[in-house]
């Protein structure tokens, strides 16, 4: 055998070891992707890093997230539910609010449900009143009482005044004319004796007159017989 | 060399080519089984959080904000294998293969279920919130800007207050208020956490610390439990739950599963069907205490109706008794008006007739005397006429009748 094939046996020889070494230490050092670890050695919570235990995992986080997800989709339905029934309460509670102030029936019997929610949807019986008719609203009812104390002071109360006014000036000018009347009444009453007296002095004087008339006829003739006239 | 050795050298060739071989064989599959693993462990944790800063010292590179655009890249990735051995690079194509499942159908106007990769969880916040950006900028004004991040935000909300601000936002058509807490909460995930400092929190170094000095230190420390927790882990829940909370899609969910892991997802997914539960409880309380309210309201608005209808009646009765009095008042004016004015038995129609009667006696009065005192002339006259006569006869019978004695 020659230098230069002992030198190759020996290059050869370094190289197998080497190869061997190599081989050795990529087995032991391989992932262990494969490796089985029997169900429950492992700690709670660990994963363990080979696709069993990965495929596991992720088999299970999926149903949990599926599962979560949909419970998610629920409490969301749920959550938007609430908030559209609580819309609509304050939507029913603002128009039965606004009808308790302002509608000429403005309050209702309300029935409870199980859940001690009012059905402010379907109002019950309407709420009667002192008077004995539907109860109307409360800004209603001020109007109401507004409006009629407004009647009572600013046309009533005017027209009455206006009314005791006048009264006073007619009282007044009948007084005055009263008066007037009464003295003219006597006034005339006066006159009217008077002309009766007139008349009767009338008939004296005309009476007189006439019995002058004959005396002085009388004389006249008298006096003719001694040729006077 | 003899004959011997020449075969036994091709012999040696033959067989370190066939080692070289097998080896190769080896690294290939024992690559494409780590990249196996590695996508399980992908879909587990989710993509590295892509916060890791570069280190010169070891030669660590920084992990990208995105993915390169050269095929052969080694992408900084750095994810922990079986028996602690980190993965600390990936090609373009691993992680292109990853997404290749996770594109969907588009969502009405934003499209965030692509089949695109990103190399980490922050390069994915990034790459959605510039489409994010584009998509509201591209909004008009007001109404539709606000539908538009209100559609992005509105499962965001983590307390029933915070929906119900988002909620009050978009009623306002206030478009960009919404953009705003939008943008805010993707810069929330993207800026990396401050160090807080906790010194206000720890026991104090003197014993005998001045009481003004514990006053701002507990002030302090107050502020601080209550402000945002800035720590790693937060920021990671905050990140998935940015994410998952985009877009209801089953494409962007399967997305974002990939991205931030199954774990972290049905976490943060649990995580917030706890607070919707407990927006649910708010809201049912929330409507019992708007109940509670409503029954208050309308119960003193009755009590107050009640009193009102009967201050109504006594108002009303005495409407009724003034309107009988204007009446009785309008009657007596009336009759006042006849008594006086009246053309036939009026008073005033009375002065005048007995004012003409008096008229008329006192000129018959001057009519009777004028005649009268006429009479008594003619009489006075004829009566001095007698008195003369009688005289004249007296002395003429006187004279007669005395010469005949």
């Amino acid at each position: 055998m020659t230098a230069i094939a002992k030198l190759l046996v020996f290059l050869t020889l370094i190289a197998g070891v080497g190869a061997a070494v190599f081989a050795a230490a990529v087995y032991t050092q391989r992932p262990g992707w494969f490796e089985d670890v029997p169900d429950g050695t492992a700690p709670r919570g660990h994963v363990v890093m080979n696709f069993k235990g990965l495929a596991r995992e992720t088999d299970a986080q999926g149903k949990a997230g599926a599962a979560a997800s949909a419970l998610w989709g629920q409490r969301l339905r749920d959550l938007r539910a609430a908030e559209v029934v609580r819309i609509e309460r304050q939507r029913s509670y603002s128009k039965l609010l606004a009808d308790a102030r302002t509608a000429d029936t403005g309050f209702f019997e309300f029935e409870e449900d199980e859940s001690g929610r009012l059905n402010v949807a379907t109002p019950g019986k309407a709420v009667k009143g002192p008077d004995g008719k539907n109860l109307s609203g409360a800004d209603t009812l001020e109007a109401r009482i507004a409006a009629s104390i407004d009647r009572v002071v600013n046309v009533l109360e005017p027209k009455i005044a206006a009314h005791r006014t006048a009264q006073q000036k007619l009282q007044v000018q009948i007084l005055d004319v009263q008066g007037k009347l009464t003295r003219q009444r006597t006034l005339r009453e006066d006159l009217q004796n008077e002309a009766s007296y007139l008349g009767a002095a009338r008939v004296n004087v005309s009476e007189q007159k006439d019995t002058a008339q004959r005396r002085l006829d009388q004389l006249a003739a008298r006096l003719a017989v001694f040729g006077i006239k | 060399m003899s004959t011997l050795g020449k075969i036994l050298l091709v012999l040696n060739l033959l067989i370190g080519g066939g080692f070289a071989f097998l080896a190769i064989q080896d690294w290939q599959g024992r690559q494409t089984i780590a990249g196996f693993g590695l996508r399980h462990i992908l879909l587990v944790n989710g993509l590295p959080f892509g916060d890791r800063k570069g280190d010169e010292k070891t030669s660590e590179l920084a992990d990208p904000e995105s993915m390169p655009t050269d095929p052969e890249a080694e992408i900084p990735f750095f994810v922990v294998g079986p028996g602690g051995k980190a993965t600390t690079t990936v090609g373009p194509a691993l992680l292109k293969e990853y997404f290749k499942t996770a594109g969907g159908a588009a969502t009405e106007g934003l499209n965030l279920a692509v089949a695109d990769p990103v190399p980490n969880q922050l390069a994915e916040v990034r790459r959605v919130f510039s489409l994010v950006k584009a998509h509201l900028e591209n909004q008009p004004e007001g109404a539709g800007r606000a539908a538009a991040a209100f559609k992005l935000l509105e499962l965001q909300a983590e307390t029933l207050d915070e929906r119900q601000q988002f909620q009050a936002l978009l009623a306002a058509a206030k478009g960009d208020d919404l953009r705003d807490r939008l943008y805010a909460r993707f810069e929330r995930v993207l800026k990396a956490p401050e160090k807080a400092d906790t010194s206000a929190i720890d026991a104090p170094a003197d014993a005998d610390e001045d009481p003004k000095k514990t006053e701002e230190r507990l002030d302090k420390a107050g502020t601080l439990r209550e402000g945002p927790t800035k720590d790693e882990g937060e920021r990671r829940a905050r990140l998935a739950h940015l994410l998952i909370h985009l877009d209801q899609s089953a494409g962007w969910q399967k997305r974002v599963l990939m991205v931030v892991g199954a774990r972290r997802y049905a976490r943060t997914v649990g995580a917030q069907t706890f607070r919707f539960a407990e927006m649910i409880v708010r809201v049912r309380q929330l409507t019992d205490d708007d109940q509670n309210k409503f029954v208050a309201e309308y119960a003193t608005l009755r009590q107050l109706a009640i009193a009102r209808t009967q201050r109504f009646l006594d108002v009303t009765d005495q409407e009724r008794r003034k309107v009988a009095e204007e009446s009785r008042d309008a009657d007596t004016v009336k009759a006042l008006e006849t008594q006086l004015d009246d053309p036939t038995v009026g008073l005033k129609a009375q002065l005048a007739q007995v004012r003409a009667d008096v008229s008329n006696l006192l000129a018959e009065q001057d009519l009777t005397e004028r005649d009268l005192f006429n009479i008594q002339r003619v009489v006075a006259q004829t009566l001095d006429e007698i008195y003369r006569m009688e005289a004249d006869l007296t002395n003429v019978e006187r004279q007669r009748y005395s010469q005949k004695k």
